[in-house]
């Protein structure tokens, strides 16, 4: 093996121990429905400071990707089918969310509040 | 549904044409032959179509995650393929084949699969196909005119004095790539990322043009958490230090043989 490759695999080894794991606590469970394009609820409130598990429900007949620049936060939920995605700890404030192929209907906002929702 | 495709179309192509930029300019003293351009091409078209195909599937693997697991293992293999790629841009072409492959096939799977899904969705609406062609040709547009200007701007530092100008810009877009595994693993709890470090989205937002055309470079994210940061410096570093002991040991090598 040259000495090159050593290298890279090292500095893989370095970049993967970065990202080990850690131990999940117990979270709270949102839920979005999405249907004709548009998510409901579309204002989700959830606690700030603290990881939140959101259940997303694609009811539509096509696919839609669950985008939110502000939560960093991208997947694409099939037609008929859940996705689940974690979210925070977060400060207080409002975060937007859209579905990337319908973004004019499919829109909302989770609310990160202190006070319990 | 022309201007979601146009952003669409520079939120998920532009990289790619970033990443044509810097291996042109790596290799642009080299001749690659027109079966390997072929090669490549075919490689990252089937790349694209199996990961597209294939997504439903995945997403129901390992209780839901198997998309996101998916994607950091492509990452994972574009990063280190990079590296090694910057590594050895003075040997020949034909010994860095394999790498080159990897890198670029698996870039564009990751780009594409996600476009593709969105054409396959407005395939399924009447009368929209034309407006999403129109926008993919206006996008089309920016992206190349863009890729012009950068490749220029890149092939010009690499051949002056501030070609370690041109060494951190290529270890920025790497490591924008390899810090966007914390964001995927921390949406599947995985990992913990912690709350975001601070918030730039003043100055550029992410949903912004600059904001993309920021990402598609050096992965900018408005509000990045203290992991994505982590990531993104040990990422960034490790190309340039490789490099640095690279050429030192080059050099050596070379003061020894005279």
């Amino acid at each position: 093996m040259q000495w090159t490759t050593r290298i890279v695999i090292a500095a893989s080894i370095t970049l993967a121990s970065g990202l080990m794991p850690v131990i999940a606590e117990e979270t709270k469970v949102f839920a979005l429905v999405l249907k004709n394009h548009t998510f409901m609820p579309a204002t989700l409130t959830i606690p700030a400071n603290e990881k939140v598990k959101i259940i997303i429900e694609n009811k539509d007949d096509t696919a839609e990707e669950f985008d939110s620049f502000d939560l960093n936060r991208e997947r694409v939920i099939f037609a008929g089918k859940s996705a689940t995605i974690y979210v925070g700890p977060l400060p207080p404030g409002t975060y937007e969310y859209f579905g990337e192929y319908h973004p004019n209907s499919a829109r909302g906002q989770v609310i990160v509040s202190e006070e319990r929702p | 549904m022309i201007i979601t495709s146009v952003i669409l179309f520079l939120k998920d192509l532009l990289p790619i044409f970033v990443l044509f930029c810097y291996l042109s300019v790596f290799f642009e003293k080299q001749k690659i032959t027109l079966a390997f351009m072929s090669l490549i091409a075919l490689g990252g078209i089937l790349s694209t179509f199996a990961l597209f195909t294939m997504a439903e599937v995945i997403s129901d693997l390992f209780e839901g995650v198997g998309l996101e697991l998916t994607f950091v293992i492509l990452l994972f293999l574009f990063y280190v393929s990079g590296v090694y790629i910057s590594l050895r841009e003075t040997s020949p072409i034909a010994r860095n084949k394999v790498m080159l492959f990897i890198c670029i096939t698996t870039f564009i799977a990751i780009e594409g699969a996600g476009f593709l899904v969105f054409f396959s969705v407005t395939e399924q609406h009447t009368g929209s196909l034309q407006n999403v062609l129109l926008g993919c040709i206006v996008g089309l547009g920016i992206c190349s005119s863009f890729s012009a200007l950068f490749r220029f701007l890149l092939s010009e530092l690499k051949q002056s004095r501030y070609e370690w100008v041109f060494t951190l810009l290529w270890s920025a877009f790497l490591a924008g790539q390899a810090s966007k595994i914390t964001s995927l693993l921390s949406q599947v709890d995985i990992i913990s990322t912690g709350a975001p470090l601070f918030d730039a989205s003043r100055w550029v937002e992410d949903s912004s043009e600059y904001g993309h055309i920021l990402n598609a470079l050096f992965g900018y994210e408005s509000s990045p958490t203290l992991a994505m940061s982590i990531t993104y410096v040990i990422a960034f570093v490790i190309p340039i230090t490789i490099r640095s002991i690279v050429k030192i040991k080059l050099s050596a090598r070379e003061v020894a043989h005279a």
